[in-house]
């Protein structure tokens, strides 16, 4: 990277004149010095459908209704340091699977909560990044708390460039901590205070192939250890640890004479509970007009099932066990389109996204599906303003 | 997880045949386009992030370039 990418003033000046954008922060492959102070706010209603009543036994078929507020604050402090704070506050609503047991005709039916639950979260989190010549390093801290959770969680990051600029390293290493405190209900043994530890790091390397194009790939570790169960299912044991691995690779392509961007992204991942897991997602982010955009997008996961993954619950059955739909094996299609406007001092967005899962989508073939799949509508609209 | 070694195996030979492909160094005046917002890793890392953490509440793999956060969120 040159030298000049980490000075405010030259590169805004650059960049600005050579291309008459608006709001140009950043070149791609590595975090930037803010030239300006810029908050961000967005709203995101997020609504599962509801569970065929016909694979419900007991309870409720409405699934979670979430409404979720973003808050975030990026602004220069000195020459070469920057404050990057986010805030998160969400709301919740509806029903959730406790068991999942097996008629005698052998269907898979859901024993569901009443629609009753409501919860509310709140997660905030810092970070400062120091910029120097050739990279930035930053540390981060971050706090979430719920009616039955808390968390504190922290991570220290960096980059580094080439000399000449065509490679970018990056890396960190992340903690949580998150204690359990379930919420309690007459007549249901759950356990009172549980906690856990998860630790994670990541290495990624960056690379400008040419003046359109630009590749990533990266390795990611996770370890968890501590209490994993769900317990607010009526039989649900797992492993005390969990270790993960995921390799990733992401482009991005400009296409100069439609003055668009195509992204694509991949990700496989896999752990010692046996699940394995693939992700694409490819993007499309056409400019319309100056300072407006439209990006359609596709992506399509799959996932193998857990190791101790059941179809139906037991309470004879001894060891790990767990009938959650997401140690299940599926797959999932998710379609989306963004609108970005943009201006010098003040961006406005509007994303939607259609979230639908379903066994037959796994790319290998599954016997039973689990009844608690989930499909969603996201919808999110914000705003960002610079001075 | 060793059952998918194969998997990872021949993902990092990918990614390292991607990764270390040798190409003429891009000068700084030729970033025009690669410095477009909509050629960041993450145009809206807002959107982004809360997109990951729906995500990972909803699937059983989580995990890529970054460090994650703490906390529940699982619903």
């Amino acid at each position: 990277m040159n030298n000049n990418k980490r000075n405010p003033g030259a590169l805004a000046a650059l960049t600005g004149a050579a291309l008459a954008l608006p709001a140009i922060a950043q070149l791609a492959q590595a975090a930037e010095m803010p030239t300006k102070t810029e908050i961000g706010y967005r709203y995101s209603d997020y609504q599962e459908d509801d569970v065929d009543a016909d694979k419900v036994l007991v309870g409720s078929t409405e699934r979670y209704d979430i409404n979720t507020h973003q808050f975030k604050l990026v602004a220069p402090l000195g020459e070469r340091t920057s404050l990057t704070v986010d805030a998160m506050y969400e709301t919740m609503t509806g029903a959730s699977a406790m068991s999942v047991v097996q008629t005698p005709q052998g269907e898979s039916m859901l024993i569901m909560t009443g629609a009753s639950i409501k919860e509310e979260r709140t997660d905030v989190s810092a970070e400062l990044r120091r910029y120097d010549n050739a990279g930035s390093k930053a540390v981060a801290f971050g706090y979430s708390t719920e009616d039955d959770y808390e968390a504190i969680n922290g991570s220290l990051d960096m980059e580094r460039d080439s000399a000449d600029g065509v490679t970018t390293w990056s890396g960190g290493l992340g903690f949580s901590y998150d204690e359990l405190e379930p919420v309690q209900e007459p007549g249901i043994n759950r356990v009172t205070s549980e906690d856990r530890w998860f630790i994670n790091g990541y290495v990624a390397r960056a690379k400008v192939h040419s003046p359109v194009w630009q590749t990533q790939v990266g390795l990611y570790l996770g370890l968890y250890d501590g209490y994993l169960d769900d317990p607010y299912r009526s039989r649900d044991i797992r492993p005390d640890s969990r270790q993960q691995v995921a390799i990733s690779a992401r482009s991005r392509y400009f296409l100069t004479g439609i003055k668009a961007a195509l992204h694509a992204d991949y990700r496989y991942y896999s752990d010692d509970w046996g699940v394995a897991a693939h992700t694409l997602e490819l993007a499309w982010h056409q400019t319309i007009t100056t300072g407006l955009r439209v990006s359609p997008r596709i992506r399509y996961y799959s996932q193998s099932q857990a190791d101790f993954y059941v179809e139906a619950d037991s309470g004879t059955r001894d060891g790990d066990q767990s009938s959650d739909y997401r140690l299940s094996p599926y797959g999932a299609i998710a379609y989306g389109l963004g609108l970005g406007y943009y201006q010098p001092n003040y961006s406005l967005l509007l994303y939607v996204e259609q979230y639908d899962s379903d066994a037959d989508y796994a790319l290998k073939s599954v016997s039973t599906a689990n009844p608690f799949l989930v499909d969603y509508t996201l919808m999110t609209v914000g705003m960002d303003y610079r001075f | 997880m060793t059952r998918h070694y194969r998997w990872l195996v021949a993902c990092c030979v990918s990614a390292g045949l991607l990764a270390g492909c040798e190409t003429a160094p891009v000068k700084a005046w030729q970033r025009g386009d690669l410095a477009r917002t909509e050629m960041a890793w993450q145009p809206d890392p807002m959107e982004s992030a809360f997109r990951d953490h729906v995500y990972t509440s909803k699937e059983g793999a989580s995990g890529g370039v970054g460090t994650g956060g703490g906390g529940c969120g699982c619903y």
